[in-house]
């Protein structure tokens, strides 16, 4: 059986048991286990959020809303990546564009805009480390009323080619 | 009555916030998928996915790039908690294959948990890269690279003086007895100390 150990650094692990009977010579066997290396990424909280507009024709910004990001799992996430989808109406032709959400994150990359296609966030993310990212959405001015969602997918990976 | 609402409410909070916080929590094993396949032969590997939530969820597999069209996976996986769950991964090389994406076809493979529903629900994926090494067209597994290679053999080498010491015993305690000598030399001459015997 298989089990995982928190804090194990990945490894190969040898250990020499040793029986010793009475009156007989020493025998040992040795055991060997295995600490898989895994990267294990958690993001809090979910789902998030923003509320809803005033309900006058402006433009109006809403969040930030933050969530955080962890890695804990004993070996560094090594690409991480955000993609989202477009903001969907219950009408279905009430739409908004993905582009009206945007993120900041605590390592450096600021002022992003969410898109349909991958964007780095941070890109990494060491083993036991954290990562806070801020969304805000942008709601135009002439937006139709209406209630909507969106999703957003991180994607994350452990692979060092070589 | 005031109190029973108390406690019922905390510890409602306390059991969402548990959940809340384990709702996500999706582990992948580090390193490629890479598989040796001869053409017209299959051979099989696999990853693992950890669930570190409370409840078993269930993860939807997919495939995308170059490697995709020769695997052959579960599209679906249930994941139970706090123990990895391997994705079987087969690869076919067809007998006329050509060559034409060459032997090291890569690709990767995806694990989606989908988040609760929300205005914003959050999904997080696991994505592996899987290389296909077809031997007949140049594929093999990369060798390790020297510099790794002389960097493993530093950290387990002692070279110099302490590896002098550490194979000549009576040298290492000659120089010991000589530190200590003279350490109570410079003692005994700068504080004037006399060793004399106890009257009674």
């Amino acid at each position: 059986m298989r089990k995982l150990i928190a804090g194990i650094v990945a490894a190969v692990y040898s250990v020499m048991l040793t029986a010793s009977p009475v009156l007989a010579p020493d025998t040992g066997v040795t055991a060997t286990l295995t600490v898989e290396a895994v990267c294990e990424f958690s993001v809090t909280p979910t789902p998030i959020n923003f509320g809803s507009t005033d309900g006058t024709s402006n433009e109006q910004t809403l969040g930030p809303q933050t969530v955080t990001a962890s890695n804990d799992g004993n070996t560094d996430i090594t690409s991480l990546d955000v993609y989202g989808i477009d903001w969907e109406g219950t009408n279905p032709l009430n739409t908004m564009d993905v582009t009206q959400t945007d993120y900041d994150d605590s390592s450096g990359f600021t002022d992003l805009t969410l898109s349909t296609g991958t964007s780095v966030f941070g890109g990494s993310l060491a083993d036991d480390a954290s990562d806070t990212v801020d969304f805000q959405v942008t709601v135009p001015a002439d937006q139709p009323a209406d209630d909507y969602d969106q999703t957003i997918t991180f994607t994350f990976g452990c692979d060092q080619l070589g | 009555m005031k109190t029973k609402i108390k406690i019922i409410s905390a510890i409602t909070l306390i059991a969402f916030l548990l959940t809340s916080s384990s709702a996500f929590a999706l582990g992948l094993t580090a390193g490629p998928v890479r598989i040796v396949v001869d053409v017209g032969a299959s051979n099989s590997s696999r990853f693992g996915l950890l669930n570190n939530g409370n409840e078993t969820i269930t993860v939807a597999i997919r495939a995308e790039g170059d490697a995709a069209q020769f695997l052959t996976f579960p599209t679906s996986l249930e994941l139970v908690p706090k123990k990895l769950t391997y994705v079987d991964v087969t690869a076919t090389i067809p007998a006329d294959y050509d060559g034409s994406l060459g032997g090291n076809i890569t690709g990767f493979m995806y694990a989606l948990q989908e988040g609760s529903p929300g205005q914003v629900q959050i999904n997080v994926q696991a994505r592996k890269v899987v290389q296909i090494l077809v031997p007949q067209y140049g594929g093999k597994i990369p060798e390790k690279t020297t510099a790794q290679t002389s960097e493993a053999q530093e950290a387990g080498e002692v070279t110099g003086f302490a590896a002098l010491l550490g194979e000549n015993f009576i040298l290492f305690a000659a120089i010991g007895a000589g530190v200590v000598i003279f350490i109570a030399f410079v003692i005994f001459s700068k504080f004037d100390i006399s060793i004399n015997p106890k009257r009674r």
